[in-house]
């Protein structure tokens, strides 16, 4: 039995997580592409392999737990969307920085993280992915030089990756409205012997 | 025509969404034409040529101003609007990749497609989502094909072409089923709420069919 009071930011998360772990398989399956086809140098593999199998791994954990429509400790939510980034990140650093075409790889984390969390929490995680992203970049260009049409198309990948976020964290904040409009979102309410499940657990 | 009541439903759902929701494809594009406005000031090396290249930001940025506009009027646009205007989307970041400096697979703009493709799933239905980010695909492809035919003969060409239409099916495909799980989250109610015959029910949010039309 359980006397706890479920907050919409619990509430949020669980319906989220559901998008994470989509997103983490599309990750899994877009890293397995890249590894397999056309591999790149023996170095640069083994990176990906490791990467590979820790994204997977955590994936499929975590996509246990949505099956098995058991609660899923807020910390590992985050941890979990946090892992995605900094592989990417390692992802692009082993593969050259700038000239590396993985920075897409982004963009199904930021998709998923940005309507699972609250906007201020998508905010700080897309601020340390665009700072960490831009830092490798610059790095990289102040080995090699920096012409303006680098300088270009860094900022439009910026702009694009934020503007996923924001496209994302601006949804989160309308279906909010939407469900305190329709009377659904009162506050948090205490819960009294209700087991700790998933949400519905469709389209698993 | 006899429609049934659950089609009717579904009807309205699609409209409310469309309502409420469309002021993020708005948002989607004011960063698009942000970035459009930044790259054309930046590389235009004569007048001629911004005056030239800021005609199409110019364009894009008076559609949005009608789209945002009307939204801030409590007035937004109907479906055919909305798609009306993604679909011109669609069709300048394609010309943009095609046509612009570095064309093809090498142009960097391709990213312009993902906040569009994203902020179209959020708000239509998954069916329409499909058509439009299988549109952007294709208009990719064409874009990269008619920049160089012969973009595909190399193997990490492709390699990186089907990277880059994997990630933007996996974003379309993640927008839209979030809006699925959104939508049977506001039929079902809360989650973790109170007990059934506890819970307040969702009233249903009133908008009379003539503003959704």
């Amino acid at each position: 039995m359980l006397n706890k009071a479920f907050s919409d930011l619990e509430e949020d998360l669980a319906y989220g997580l559901d998008v994470i772990v989509k997103a983490k398989w599309a990750l899994v399956v877009a890293v397995l592409v890249l590894m397999l086809w056309a591999p790149g140098p023996i170095g640069q593999l083994r990176v990906q392999i490791l990467a590979w199998l820790l994204v997977a791994v955590q994936t499929f954990y975590l996509h246990a737990q949505l099956l098995k429509r058991r609660r899923v400790p807020e910390a590992l939510v985050y941890a979990a969307s946090a892992v995605d980034l900094i592989v990417v990140t390692a992802l692009i650093m082993f593969q050259g920085g700038f000239d590396s075409n993985l920075y897409i790889f982004y963009f199904p984390a930021i998709v998923a993280y940005s309507v699972a969390f609250r906007p201020e929490t998508t905010l700080v995680f897309t601020g340390a992915t665009l700072l960490t992203y831009a830092t490798v970049c610059l790095g990289d260009f102040g080995s090699e030089g920096v012409t303006d049409a680098d300088l270009q198309s860094l900022l439009t990948r910026l702009i694009a990756l934020a503007a996923v976020s924001f496209c994302g964290a601006f949804y989160w904040h309308l279906e909010q409205e939407r469900r305190v409009a329709s009377g659904e979102l009162a506050g948090p309410t205490a819960v009294q012997d209700n087991e700790p499940v998933m949400p519905h657990g469709e389209g698993m | 025509m006899n429609v049934s009541p659950r089609f009717r439903n579904q009807t309205r759902e699609d409209a409310e969404d469309i309502y409420y929701g469309q002021v993020v494809t708005s948002w989607a594009r004011w960063f698009n034409a942000a970035a459009a406005v930044i790259l054309v000031l930046w590389s235009a090396t004569t007048s001629n040529e911004l005056a030239r290249n800021i005609l199409p930001v110019i364009g894009l940025v008076a559609i949005n101003f009608f789209m945002h506009g009307r939204t801030l009027m409590e007035r937004p646009a109907n479906q055919a609007l909305v798609l009306a205007a993604s679909l011109i989307d669609v069709i300048v970041i394609t010309a943009v990749v095609a046509f612009w400096h570095d064309d093809g697979l090498v142009s960097p703009f391709y990213v312009l497609y993902y906040p569009a493709v994203f902020a179209f799933a959020l708000v239509m239905a998954p069916r329409l989502t499909a058509i439009y980010a299988g549109l952007a695909m294709v208009a990719y492809v064409a874009a990269c094909a008619v920049a160089d035919v012969r973009f595909l003969d190399s193997t990490a060409d492709a390699k990186l072409l089907v990277m880059r239409l994997i990630t933007l099916a996996a974003t379309a495909t993640l927008g839209a089923y979030y809006y699925r799980v959104q939508r049977q989250r506001r039929r079902s109610g809360p989650a973790f709420g109170p007990r059934e015959e506890t819970r307040v029910a969702p009233r249903p949010i009133p908008l009379d069919d003539a503003r959704l039309a």
